[in-house]
């Protein structure tokens, strides 16, 4: 069974529909990329699925392990497993990013039935975690994102998906911003977390990423739909053609 | 009229000459009798209806019994337990205050510094406030039977902070209780001063308190006021500063509860270099009001002033902020800055802010900025998407909104005893998470 069913799904946001008749279906172990030009509705999709209010489903359906999420709260979702990260990460002063995971691991180990982690296992588990992302651990007592560089932002994302350990993730444009060696810590941690019971769902606008993230299918989204899928070659296609003879073949 | 007024023109007529006060008293007394109690007409107490005051019955600073030491250990912060002066209803009580005879400090009440520091009283004892336009202010002189007198020595830094407690017991009665303090910072003196107020009994406690602070040259005064008594109570505070050369005085006005809390605060920079500081908090839901007016008087050149207040308000709570600030016409290079920022949390909620900038010099930096938003719900989808509740999320931006003022509070006792009070309010755990190797 897939983790992840998209069905012909619409969607709009301030009155303006940006997806139209969304497929995807990716199951676990997988990574799938998805590519597409600016204003096609990759971000959009990862707001639908973290359950973002703003975003307004029109019609289709979003199956996560087989069920409807539509109907759950994003908290739900994120305890479900379902774990975005953040195109632009958000700054939360006056909670260190030590605390804010506290809260965030110990909800959902609630959710889950299981225990709160005690201090000591907690401690550890930040340590193991940030060093995933080779984040110094200062970085931990400092304030969520607050004063963050960009690249610290995106290590930061990796870092809670890491101590977080979904069964989904959706990654929007964790490249963008990202010098060379950011990205390839980021990469390295991306990596690290892949299992066959977890998938991802990697959205970006380059080809770069891809070299570190290898995924198993790439998906090209314009127009609110995916007009092309393809194994990781496609990538390589879209770098040197761009998106143009795509959008002309789905018009023929 | 009700039955305030009667109480009053009662009870004052037990005062006579005899009294050290006395023409003090009477000037303001006639004052109230002149004016009344504002109406929303007045400009100072447009946003802030105290209607009440003629229609509540109140026993005045009335004896009370009910209280035993271990009620005032509650009202203490932990850990800061020397220098305590307690007052219930108005009425100092001296089993329950702790005055360690120190070097460099003398606390004691108002009326056992009449005998000891005749001239200082007679120099400022209801000589710095000015309450016109301000009835409350003064019936507070009028009616004020005792109150705390601080006076630090030359040169002595006083490392713990002197603890007034107010507490009003309705226990038998509404009570309508006044305190008036005065504190003497001497010539390079450092003292930090909390006064909390707080209320015991089912009747309604109505606290009208002030203080009067002499700085002297290069004196340091950090001073609290905070309350966090129960819904149905009223606080009413004057303070003001004078300050002298080189002096700093720095103001931290926290307030959580109660039904009507009005807080005035107020210096004047008289000579160079002298830096006023005014942080305040107010967190405030049902239909708690708070109103902070705040004046800062520049009238030297070359001192320098910030203020910052922040508040919280919710359900259909209300507050007003109203903060003045004067640049006399010879205070050249003046450094003024002001700010108020508040969440409104419902359509109920309001804030009434009013900064005001009055500049008569020319060369001067001057800025004020007053904002009022909701909680993100940018951060708000961000801390969701982790798995936090929304409720959480949104406890804990207010908390974070919060600790901006309270990170501010110089006393790491009453940092964390507000931290934590914060806390239980927010309903949130937050630990401080240590890491070592």
């Amino acid at each position: 069974m897939a983790i992840l069913e998209i069905k012909d799904l619409y969607a709009k946001v301030e009155g303006n529909e940006i997806l139209k008749g969304l497929n995807l279906s990716v199951n676990a172990g997988e990574v799938h990329a998805i590519m597409g030009p600016n204003g096609s509705g990759k971000s959009t999709l990862a707001s639908v699925i973290a359950g973002n209010e703003n975003y307004e489903i029109t019609s289709g359906d979003i199956l996560y392990n087989g069920q409807s999420i539509l109907e759950l709260e994003p908290e739900e979702r994120a305890r479900e497993g379902i774990f975005l990260a953040f195109q632009y990460p958000l700054e939360i002063p006056g909670v260190s990013n030590a605390n804010f995971m506290k809260q965030s691991v110990n909800e959902i180990r609630k959710y889950r039935n299981q225990e709160p982690l005690n201090a000591a296992e907690f401690l550890k588990l930040m340590k193991e975690r940030a060093a995933f992302v080779e984040l110094d651990k200062s970085f931990l007592s400092r304030a969520v994102n607050e004063g963050f560089s960009g690249g610290e932002k995106k290590r930061n994302e990796i870092f809670q998906m890491a101590m977080l350990e979904p069964k989904l993730s959706i990654m929007d444009e964790t490249d963008s911003g990202l010098d060379i060696d950011a990205l390839r810590i980021v990469s390295n941690g991306v990596n690290k977390l892949k299992n066959k019971d977890n998938a991802f769902v990697v959205i970006t606008h380059y080809q770069r990423l891809l070299n570190y993230i290898v995924p198993d299918f790439v998906h090209v989204l314009s127009g609110g739909k995916i007009i092309k899928s393809g194994g990781k070659e496609l990538a390589f296609e879209l770098e040197e053609k761009g998106y143009d003879w795509l959008k002309q073949e789905a018009i023929i | 009229m009700g039955n305030l007024k009667e109480k009053l023109e009662n009870y004052f007529s037990n005062f006579n000459e005899n009294d050290s006060f006395y023409n003090l008293r009477n000037d303001a007394f006639n004052y109230f009798n002149l004016n009344g109690f504002p109406t929303r007409k007045n400009e100072d107490w447009k946003y802030t209806n105290v209607a009440f005051a003629n229609k509540l019955d109140f026993e005045i600073n009335s004896q009370s019994n009910n209280i035993n030491k271990k009620q005032i250990e509650n009202l203490l912060i932990p850990n800061v337990t020397e220098n305590l002066i307690v007052f219930v209803n108005g009425i100092y009580k001296d089993e329950f205050s702790i005055i360690l005879d120190k070097e460099g400090i003398v606390i004691s009440d108002i009326r056992s510094a009449i005998q000891n520091q005749t001239d200082l009283l007679n120099q400022y004892y209801g000589k710095i406030i000015d309450y016109s336009g301000h009835s409350f202010g003064a019936l507070n002189l009028a009616f004020s039977e005792n109150g705390a007198f601080i006076k630090i020595r030359k040169n002595a830094e006083i490392k713990n902070p002197i603890h007034i407690l107010n507490i009003v017991d309705s226990s038998d009665t509404n009570v309508f209780a006044n305190t008036k303090n005065l504190i003497i910072a001497e010539e390079n003196s450092k003292s930090q001063i909390i006064q909390s107020n707080h209320s015991i009994g089912e009747n309604v406690s109505f606290l009208n308190t002030s203080s009067e602070f002499v700085l002297e040259r290069n004196a340091k005064v950090y001073n609290y006021l905070f309350q966090n008594d129960k819904k149905d109570n009223y606080h009413f505070n004057i303070s003001q500063a004078t300050q002298k050369k080189e002096s700093l005085f720095s103001d931290t006005t926290i307030s959580l509860n109660g039904k009507i809390v009005r807080n005035d605060l107020r210096t004047k920079l008289n000579e160079e270099y002298a830096v006023a500081y005014y942080n305040g908090l107010y967190l405030i839901d049902g239909d708690t009001h708070v109103d902070n007016h705040t004046f800062v008087d520049h009238i030297a050149p070359n001192c320098h002033s910030n203020e910052f207040y922040k508040g919280i308000i919710d359900d259909s709570a209300k507050a007003v902020f109203n903060g003045k600030v004067m640049v006399r016409r010879e205070a050249q290079k003046t450094d003024a800055y002001q700010q108020n920022r508040n969440l409104v949390l419902t359509d109920d909620a309001a804030i009434y802010t009013k900064p005001e900038l009055e500049i008569y010099a020319d060369d001067v930096k001057c800025s004020h900025g007053a904002t009022t938003g909701k909680i993100d719900e940018d951060q708000l989808f961000y801390m969701m998407q982790r798995g936090i509740s929304k409720e959480m999320a949104k406890s804990l931006l207010m908390y974070t909104f919060c600790a901006e003022i309270i990170s501010r509070i110089d006393i790491p006792e009453m940092k964390e005893y507000i931290e934590e009070l914060v806390k239980r309010r927010l309903n949130i755990e937050l630990e401080k998470i240590e890491f070592e190797n």
